[in-house]
C-alpha cells in the first residue's frame, strides 16, 4: 500500500501517462501477435510447405516479444 | 514443361515445388506456384527502413523528456512494431499464391491476413487465358497480370504482378490442351 502511495506521490504526470500508454499499447500489440500466430496456422494449413514450421516459429517469437513488452510495461516502467 | 523442381526469383516462380494446398486431390500434381514479383514488395521494405531512421532521430528528442528506462521501452516497442510490419507484409506476400496443377488453377488470397479467399478453376472450364504487362518496371523486371476466364457464371481467376506472365499463360494453355 505504501509503495502504491509512494508511486503516485513521486512520479510526475508524464511518467504516469507514459506507463498507462505503455500498458495499453503493449496489450494491443500482444493481441495482434496472438491473432497473427493463429492466422499463421490457418495460412499454413491452406498452403503447406517445408517452411511452415519456421514461419510458425517466427510468429511465436513475435508473441514472446509481445509478452516481454507487456511485462516490461507492467513491471519495469 | 520442365519436370525438374526449381525456385526462381526468391520463390515467386516455383516449378513443381514441394507444396500442398488444402483441397488438393490425391492424384493432383502441383505444376507451378506463383507469387508477386519481389520488386513489387520493395515499398514496404523501404517503409520499414524509413521507420527505423525516424526512430533513430526520435531518440535525440526523447532524451529531453523521458528517463533511460522509458526510452529503452520506447525503442523496444517501436522495433517490435517495425518487425511486425515487416512480418505482416512478408506473410501477406508469401501466402498470396497462384497455384497451377494438372487439374485446375487455384488462387489463394489472404486480404490483410485475416480474410481468406480461395478460388478454383478446373482446366476444362477455362475459356481464355490472357497476360498483361504494362509499365516501365514491369517491362524491366518481366512481371505482369494473368487473367483466366472461365465459362458462364464460374468465377474468373486473376494473378497480379507475377513473374514471366507470358510464360505462365503459355503453360496454362499447354495444360488446357494436353
Amino acid at each position: 500500500m505504501d509503495q502504491i502511495l509512494n508511486f503516485f506521490n513521486n512520479q510526475n504526470i508524464i511518467s504516469l501517462f507514459f506507463k498507462a500508454f505503455a500498458i495499453c499499447f503493449s496489450l494491443i500489440y500482444l493481441f495482434f501477435a496472438i491473432v497473427i500466430l493463429k492466422q499463421t496456422q490457418v495460412m499454413s494449413q491452406t498452403v503447406q510447405s517445408k517452411t511452415s514450421s519456421l514461419i510458425f516459429f517466427i510468429s511465436l517469437i513475435q508473441l514472446f516479444i509481445g509478452i516481454a513488452l507487456f511485462s516490461m510495461a507492467i513491471l519495469i516502467i | 514443361m520442365n519436370k525438374k523442381t526449381s525456385h526462381a526469383l526468391f520463390h515467386s516462380f516455383c516449378v513443381r515445388p514441394d507444396i500442398r494446398f488444402e483441397a488438393q486431390d490425391e492424384n493432383e500434381e502441383v505444376i507451378l506456384v506463383l507469387r508477386a514479383h519481389p520488386f513489387t514488395q520493395i515499398f514496404w521494405i523501404i517503409n520499414a527502413f524509413i521507420m527505423f531512421l525516424i526512430l533513430f532521430l526520435l531518440n535525440v528528442v526523447l532524451s529531453m523528456f523521458f528517463n533511460s528506462t522509458q526510452i529503452l521501452f520506447f525503442n523496444f516497442f517501436i522495433l517490435a512494431i517495425i518487425f511486425s510490419y515487416l512480418w505482416f507484409n512478408f506473410l501477406s506476400w508469401y501466402f498470396n499464391v497462384g497455384i497451377i496443377t494438372n487439374h485446375r488453377v487455384v488462387d489463394v488470397d489472404f486480404s490483410s491476413i485475416i480474410y481468406k479467399e480461395v478460388t478454383y478453376a478446373n482446366l476444362g472450364k477455362i475459356e481464355d487465358v490472357s497476360s498483361k504487362s504494362a509499365g516501365f518496371f514491369s517491362s524491366i523486371f518481366n512481371y505482369g497480370n494473368i487473367f483466366i476466364q472461365t465459362a458462364g457464371t464460374e468465377v474468373n481467376v486473376e494473378f497480379f504482378n507475377v513473374p514471366r506472365a507470358s510464360e505462365v499463360a503459355k503453360i496454362v494453355n499447354q495444360l488446357i490442351h494436353s
